[in-house]
């Protein structure tokens, strides 16, 4: 490996529900964790559609990463569910069309710290590898990112 | 309503390879309840397509519109500026809106999104039923309401057949068996009995089987 090689950085998009994690913790990784980060807050995760999930990938993500309440804490009764069957279908879609399945994903487990998400944020990206698509490019087209999602960090 | 499904992806990939430009067309009625071809479905699509566009290092410009119903001249034309504009298109309707939107615009290779299944209702948010094949002489008059033509899997006149379990067909456990919802509609309103009366075999002309039907209203025509 020559010296000076940096290791790229990668681009992933995280759509969060403000009611499964921090929105204060999960800002200070923004510009802070050595990946390019765009944040999607959203007051539940049933707010999620595939389309926003999609057009995240079409604006340069190399994987989206979905963080949702845990099974059962849904405040909206079932947002959790709905959002996970979103992202599981994006997923099987890509699949379908070899675009790499595993470029979406859903995380339900409670993250408190920015190092859990952070990991949860490597495991995406590692499993969008896995996938076997590398995108490897920038988030860059900022007006992909769903503006209708009511949540885009400013 | 008309009940369909999205085609595979690889299918409506090589389908549209050749067009440089794409108007995905959405019908924003029968196909957007069963969640086929409305503007949610097309929006999907158009992404998807263009993901897999720059996968492969190909160029394709797609618009994207969704009219309120492809079977109706009224509604085609708001569609006309597009399908100019467009290489081709590719109309989630049903068969029928696909072949509505290719007999208006001759110029213009017109493509199906979807495979078109049956007419049907949706039993509960994401399960259709096939619930009538357009026979042409209807009767569910003398069966409760329920069709037994596109129902049972036999499609018995005069049932039931006699292998019914548990109120299953015995041709396909997973389904009910419409002799027996027949049965069970018909005990309700009382009207068992009429049962005991024998139905005639049908005259199938008034169905598709002699060809595809016209229907004519002249108080209609102008
Ligand atoms: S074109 Fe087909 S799907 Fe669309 S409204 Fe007409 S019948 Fe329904
Ligand atoms: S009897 Fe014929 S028209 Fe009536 S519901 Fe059955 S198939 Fe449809």
């Amino acid at each position: 490996m020559p010296e000076n090689y940096k290791e790229p950085i990668r681009a992933i998009a995280l759509f969060y529900c403000v009611n499964a994690v921090d929105r204060q913790v999960v800002k200070k990784l923004e510009g802070n964790c050595q990946l390019d980060l765009r944040l999607v807050k959203m007051p539940c995760s049933s707010m999620v559609k595939e389309v926003f999930l999609l057009r995240a990938l079409e604006a340069g993500a190399e994987a989206v990463l979905v963080l949702v309440c845990p099974k059962g804490h849904c405040q909206f009764a079932d947002g959790n569910i709905r959002a996970s069957k979103r992202v599981e279908r994006t997923g099987k879609l890509l699949g379908e069309a070899g675009l790499g399945g595993g470029r979406v994903s859903i995380n339900d487990a409670k993250l408190e710290t920015e190092e859990e998400i952070l990991l949860a944020l490597r495991q995406a990206l590692s499993q969008a590898d896995a996938s076997g698509i590398a995108a490897g490019s920038k988030i860059s087209n900022k007006e992909y990112i769903p503006s209708s999602a009511d949540g885009v960090e400013k | 309503m008309i009940v369909a499904e999205q085609k595979p992806l690889p299918e409506i990939i090589e389908m549209v390879s050749p067009f440089k430009k794409l108007l995905i067309l959405g019908c924003g009625t029968c196909v957007k309840t069963c969640f086929a071809g409305g503007e949610e479905e097309v929006a999907v699509l158009a992404s998807i397509l263009r993901l897999d566009a720059r996968h492969k290092g190909k160029d394709i410009q797609i618009t994207e519109l969704t009219i309120e119903r492809q079977c109706e001249n009224e509604f085609i034309q708001e569609a006309s500026e597009a399908v100019s504009a467009n290489d081709a298109v590719l109309s989630l309707a049903c068969g029928a809106g696909v072949q509505d939107i290719a007999r208006r615009f001759k110029n213009t290779p017109v493509l199906p999104g979807l495979n078109t299944t049956f007419v049907g209702v949706m039993e509960s948010r994401g399960l259709f039923t096939e619930e009538c094949l357009c026979c042409g002489d209807c009767r569910l008059g003398m069966t409760g309401g329920v069709c037994v033509l596109a129902r049972c899997a036999k499609k018995l006149s005069n049932g039931p057949c006699g292998g019914s379990r548990n109120g299953k067909c015995e041709v396909n456990p997973e389904i009910d068996c419409a002799w027996q919802l027949v049965i069970d509609r018909m005990t309700c309103l009382g009207t068992l009995d009429s049962l005991r009366q024998y139905c005639p075999p049908r005259d199938w002309r008034s169905s598709n089987s002699a060809g595809p039907r016209k229907l004519l209203r002249e108080d209609m025509v102008i």
